[in-house]
């Protein structure tokens, strides 16, 4: 049968759409994975007077920390101190740990690399004093800050 | 059966609104704020040994207690530090400012310390601990 000319100039839009999703579906993926990098779960202390970061810095470590609780959101206690929980990229990590992923940047980057804290605002500063001491400064990186809410 | 000219060439926009429509709600759903993140330079003390030719840099003592300040010793509140610093910052914007920070301050009172010299423009932190 023959075909008349008015189909022949029918826009494929079934094939556009299929295409169209599929560039959906992949950003999506995608988006989520980098969303979850951060930790949602650390209340950052208020620092009213500083700007927040308006470009994310292209290299640096970013360790958080925060105090384990139970479902009831009661500390959890350990050998008379509350439990530390530390991570870098959601990947659980003991102080140790923390320390030997410190080391890794340090052999493969250099010591330049800025180490963001995110730490929650109810930590006492003696837990971030000896992750500084035990960790950060004991592998030699001098460019450190505390990550806060600031204003936008 | 031929099929109409206009039939042929007009767009599924009613099908394609769903899907948009579906989409848009989505994203709503599924979006959350950002938290705008500021990034509160500290330094840390220095592991080499002191250089014998360093002229002696123009120091500010700024305490930091769980829940007080005090400034070179002294307890003042935020609002009397705030003034100071005014005062203070006018003057020279380099002069380092040591803060000690005691054993059971919050990381709340550090950032607290470090946002306020921030604001009076002292860029220059160095941060130690107080065993207390």
């Amino acid at each position: 049968m023959r075909r008349s000319s008015e189909d022949t100039l029918e826009t494929p839009i079934t094939q556009m759409i299929d295409i169209v999703f599929l560039l959906i579906i992949f950003f999506v993926v995608t988006a989520s994975v980098d969303k979850d990098l951060v930790d949602d779960t650390i209340s950052l202390a208020q620092a009213k007077n500083t700007n927040a970061e308006t470009t994310a810095k292209k290299l640096s470590v970013t360790i958080n920390m925060k105090m384990a609780r139970d479902s009831q959101g009661r500390k959890v206690m350990l050998g008379g101190r509350p439990k530390i929980l530390y991570n870098i990229a959601l990947q659980e990590k003991s102080l140790d740990g923390i320390r030997q992923a410190l080391q890794t940047v340090k052999n493969d980057t250099g010591n330049f690399v800025p180490v963001l804290i995110r730490v929650d605002k109810d930590v006492e500063y003696r837990y971030i004093d000896e992750l500084l001491a035990k960790a950060v400064a004991r592998v030699g990186f001098t460019k450190v800050s505390i990550v806060a809410i600031g204003n936008e | 059966m031929r099929v109409k000219k206009t039939e042929t060439l007009a767009v599924p926009m009613s099908s394609m609104i769903d899907i948009v429509f579906l989409l848009l709600i989505y994203f709503i759903v599924t979006m959350e704020d950002e938290i705008p993140e500021a990034h509160l330079s500290i330094n840390l003390p220095s592991p080499g040994s002191k250089k014998e030719n360093d002229s002696q840099p123009k120091l500010l003592e700024l305490q930091v207690y769980k829940n007080e300040l005090r400034l070179r010793g002294k307890l003042m509140s935020y609002d009397e530090i705030d003034s100071f610093f005014k005062r203070f910052g006018n003057m020279d914007k380099d002069t380092t400012v040591m803060v000690q920070v005691s054993q059971h301050a919050r990381a709340q009172d550090l950032v607290t310390a470090l946002d306020l010299c921030r604001k009076h423009g002292f860029n220059n932190l160095n941060v130690l601990s107080i065993n207390d």
